[in-house]
């Protein structure tokens, strides 16, 4: 893997805390207290990997070619965003902000929310469930909208 | 006579000293916010200003609480030797015991402290039920300060357990670095869980005539019960861990 958190600077911290652990395991008089500091250790190196992973996306790799969303000044809580081979999802629990979308053609959409509001270009769409065809430029304006599911691409539909 | 009782009291024997010193931290934020002089209701700077004044002295006090409550517990630690029981009880009976102590007496001092800020607030046209400000306190004292308390307990313990080598130091570097990436850890795994079960409802606040519900929309998404959940999860991991470690220290 290729990872930007395997750089000369961040191994030689770790290898450090290696070190430390492996001087204090024939010190230390607590079985329990010597595996919590390997666990510190395991702690560091997980936490940069994971974060890494996160930051690059590497637990979604698919990059759907047809569509690309771009979020401004969005607050959201539980976003989750995915692309697959048919289209791209974005669920929500609550979301507050504009995605702009820019298509290669026109794609039906389908959105589902509770409570809120949501227009698509400056046009109201109701709670519950509407679903469409999405131009290839538009933006979507969630307004404290709660428990949403966006789906994009062939075969989205209430 | 009971065992766990015991140790209480003993933990009181130890720390009582402190408590009075948190008491008298609580009657100097009340002094302090009585100092305020109030203006009339309406959002005006002069009012915004008193009610961060309130904001300062209650937030200085609260600090200073927090430094009285560590050194307690770093300074009572240390007399463990002092004492001789008859019969010795096991070592996660201690640690328990110390953790209902410290976990009593902070949460009177947060309770107490809450409800002075509490006072304060209503004087300063925030309005928020006794009820609500309580069960806020509530939500912080079971999701951080808890925890933070079983935290200090067990990192008290590893520090002892090398002690003889003289690499305390050591042990608590890597500990500080291990703990500070286990909150980071924590947090990713907060927002991948946070809201998956139903959510705590945030409470009705009022504040210079605003609803701070309607001004801070997250708000109306209600509190994470995930969180609280963690944090019971944590504390009773890291006493446990405590109690092995005062096992293996003193056989």
């Amino acid at each position: 893997m290729n990872l930007e958190v395997f750089n000369p600077w961040t191994v030689s911290f770790w290898a450090l805390m290696a070190g430390a652990v492996a001087l204090l395991w024939r010190v230390g008089s607590s079985p329990t207290a010597k595996w919590g500091l390997v666990g510190a250790v395991l702690a560091t190196v997980g936490a940069a990997i994971w974060g890494n992973l996160e930051t690059r996306g590497l637990f979604n790799p698919y990059d759907n070619p047809d569509i690309q969303a771009f979020s401004d000044n969005t607050q959201c809580l539980n976003c989750r965003e995915s692309e697959s081979r048919s289209g791209y999802t974005l669920r929500s629990r609550w979301l507050n902000g504009e995605y702009s979308f820019s298509l290669t053609r026109d794609l039906p959409y389908a959105l589902r929310y509770t409570q809120g509001a949501v227009t698509l270009d400056d046009r109201p769409l109701a709670v519950g469930c509407s679903s469409g065809t999405m131009p290839t430029s538009a933006r979507m304006r969630f307004e404290r909208a709660r428990g949403v599911t966006l789906e994009v691409g062939e075969g989205a539909k209430c | 006579m009971n065992v766990f009782s015991t140790l209480v009291w003993l933990e009181f024997r130890k720390g009582a000293g402190w408590l009075v010193a948190l008491l008298g931290i609580v009657g100097l934020a009340l002094w302090a916010v009585l100092r305020v002089q109030d203006t009339p209701f309406a959002a005006t700077p002069a009012s915004v200003e008193s009610l961060g004044l309130r904001f300062l002295y209650i937030s200085l006090a609260a600090t200073g609480g927090v430094v009285i409550l560590l050194l307690s517990m770093v300074f009572t630690s240390r007399q463990d030797g002092t004492l001789v029981l008859l019969s010795v009880p096991d070592g996660s009976q201690h640690l328990w015991a110390r953790f209902a102590y410290y976990a009593a007496f902070s949460a009177l001092f947060l309770v107490l402290l809450s409800v002075v800020l509490w006072w304060a607030l209503s004087r300063a046209q925030v309005a928020l039920s006794l009820g609500a400000a309580l069960y806020l306190v509530a939500y912080n004292l079971v999701s951080f300060w808890l925890p933070m308390v079983a935290g200090v307990l067990l990192i008290r313990q590893v520090n002892l357990s090398f002690a003889l080598g003289r690499m305390a130091w050591l042990a608590n570097l890597v500990m500080l670095v291990g703990i500070l990436n286990l909150g980071g850890l924590g947090i990713l795994l907060l927002g991948n869980i946070a809201y998956t079960l139903p959510a705590l409802p945030f409470p009705t606040i009022t504040a210079l005539g605003f609803d701070i519900n309607a001004e801070v929309g997250l708000l109306e998404t209600g509190l994470p019960l995930e969180l609280p959940i963690l944090g019971v999860l944590t504390t009773a991991l890291f006493v446990w861990l405590a109690g092995r470690i005062w096992n293996e220290v003193e056989a």
